[in-house]
């Protein structure tokens, strides 16, 4: 079957004053599909991201997001994406419907739902408040609105779940299979294993810069009795599979 | 540009800056009179001559004002600049869809257009305040003619563009060092270094006018720089 790639990275490298962080990276994801990046702390899973947003430059090797080249159509590229890059900032003095019409007008959209999009990631009635007021988990949802509030073809969300409980994440979970029934193209990282399981169609595990597998929830059961924590240790450990 | 500028002003607000120029505003008002009765107060003293005509007393008044400005400008720039081009502000700036450089542009615009027409509105409502009652009830021995109020309007003039000019320059060490500390401080020895050379030259017009060209030029090599530099950041 011929699959569209949204994400795709070549010998991707990305040097911080003379020490490499990426190396030779190679990765792929297939437009509608749900993809969960998996690395300890320090693995280089937001390098990666920020790379694929523009944000930061690669040393060598090839990224093309959408069909383009990350840094010649950077622009291009961002009107088509939303993200949540690290712990979500927003203009603490302004209500939340603020924050988001703020970001619309940089988007250059006039017809998003505000409202609506603040109640689907479980916001509702709050619109007014000032984010100054918000938890640390109404601000991670507050963040994700805003990734998806302009309908981007690509989400990029580093950490989505963090800080939220229990009935967030299942919450989340949900939005994003809705979303991606939709077409919609989502590459997530996450800590918890078992969340990236549920939700992601394919796995990538990177280890100390380097894309070392790109597995299926599927594979990982098939192959690996202890479920995916056993498959994750093993792999980031060993820096292999249990073969 | 337009659109960029009124959403700058939307995100950070100018309210406090609002506030911060009426109170400028009274304040020289009151100094403006303060040095106008001076000669009044001591008339055997000869080294007075500095505040006995209108003209050196608006530009000590306009001098004064531009120190304020720039450092006023100067925590614009920490607040609307460094501080979002600093740490992980910088990438949701960098995540939309919008050329660096023309945020930039729109951001360096806006502050350097509130610098120069809050001062130069703020002189206008002092020297307008100051002549009409020195019209009706004079304190200084000087003779009031129409030229004096013009020219101190073009002097002002000058002055709220040079307090605009040098505050970018200032701006240039803040971005460079990714400190608001280091912005104001800037601003505050670059204004008191030219204040100096001002006061030691104050009705000397094309001095003001020779330091307004180099201000500028300088101002243009740190916006060339600054722009390059935003636009190969990485955050």
């Amino acid at each position: 079957m011929n699959t569209e790639l949204v994400v795709s990275t070549k010998q991707l490298a990305k040097a911080f004053h003379g020490k490499e962080v990426i190396h030779d990276c190679t990765m792929s994801v297939e437009r509608g599909t749900i993809y969960g990046f998996l690395g300890k702390n320090g693995a280089g899973k937001t390098t990666v991201f920020k790379i694929l947003l523009g944000l930061l430059k690669p040393s060598m090797g090839e990224v093309t997001v959408l069909g383009m080249d990350s840094v010649k159509n950077n622009l291009d590229i961002l009107k088509r994406t939303g993200s949540l890059i690290e712990t979500p900032l927003f203009y603490e003095h302004l209500s939340a419907a603020e924050n988001l019409q703020i970001h619309l007008d940089y988007m250059g959209i006039t017809n998003a739902d505000i409202d609506e999009t603040l109640a689907m990631v479980g916001l509702p009635k709050v619109g007014a408040q000032p984010v100054s007021t918000f938890s640390l988990g109404m601000r991670q949802r507050l963040g994700i609105a805003r990734a998806l509030i302009h309908k981007p073809e690509l989400l990029i969300l580093d950490e989505p779940v963090n800080g939220l409980d229990p009935v967030g994440i299942k919450e989340m979970r949900e939005l994003f299979c809705n979303m991606k029934q939709t077409g919609i193209t989502i590459l997530l990282s996450s800590h918890i294993l078992s969340e990236i399981e549920q939700t992601a169609d394919r796995i990538g595990i990177i280890v100390d810069g380097t894309v070392i597998q790109e597995i299926t929830p599927q594979e990982i059961k098939e192959q690996y009795a202890g479920g995916i924590e056993d498959y994750f240790m093993t792999v980031v450990n060993g820096g292999k599979g249990n073969e | 540009m337009n659109k960029l500028i009124s959403l700058e002003i939307k995100r950070n607000g100018l309210k406090t800056y609002h506030t911060a120029v009426l109170i400028v505003t009274a304040i020289m008002l009151c100094f403006l009179y303060l040095l106008a009765v001076i000669p009044k107060l001591d008339p055997t003293e000869t080294d007075l001559g500095l505040f006995m005509t209108y003209n050196s007393l608006t530009n000590l008044i306009n001098i004064i004002c531009m120190v304020i400005f720039v450092i006023l400008s100067s925590v614009m720039f920490s607040k609307f600049v460094v501080e979002e081009y600093s740490g992980k502000r910088a990438v949701l700036l960098f995540s939309y869809p919008v050329d660096r450089k023309r945020i930039l542009g729109a951001k360096v615009i806006m502050v350097f257009s509130y610098t120069v027409i809050s001062m130069f509105l703020c002189g206008v409502v002092i020297f307008g305040i100051f002549f009409i009652t020195e019209n009706l009830f004079p304190i200084c021995a000087d003779t009031l003619k129409l030229t004096t109020f013009f020219s101190s309007l073009l002097s002002l003039l000058c002055y709220s563009l040079l307090s605009g000019v040098l505050s970018i320059v200032s701006l240039w060490f803040g971005f460079w060092k990714k400190s608001i500390s280091t912005t104001i401080v800037a601003a505050v020895i670059i204004s008191t270094v030219v204040c100096q050379i001002m006061a030691a030259t104050i009705t000397y017009y094309s001095i003001v006018l020779g330091v307004l060209v180099l201000g500028v030029i300088a101002a243009a090599l740190v916006l060339k720089d600054l722009f390059h530099r935003v636009e190969q950041m990485e955050v």
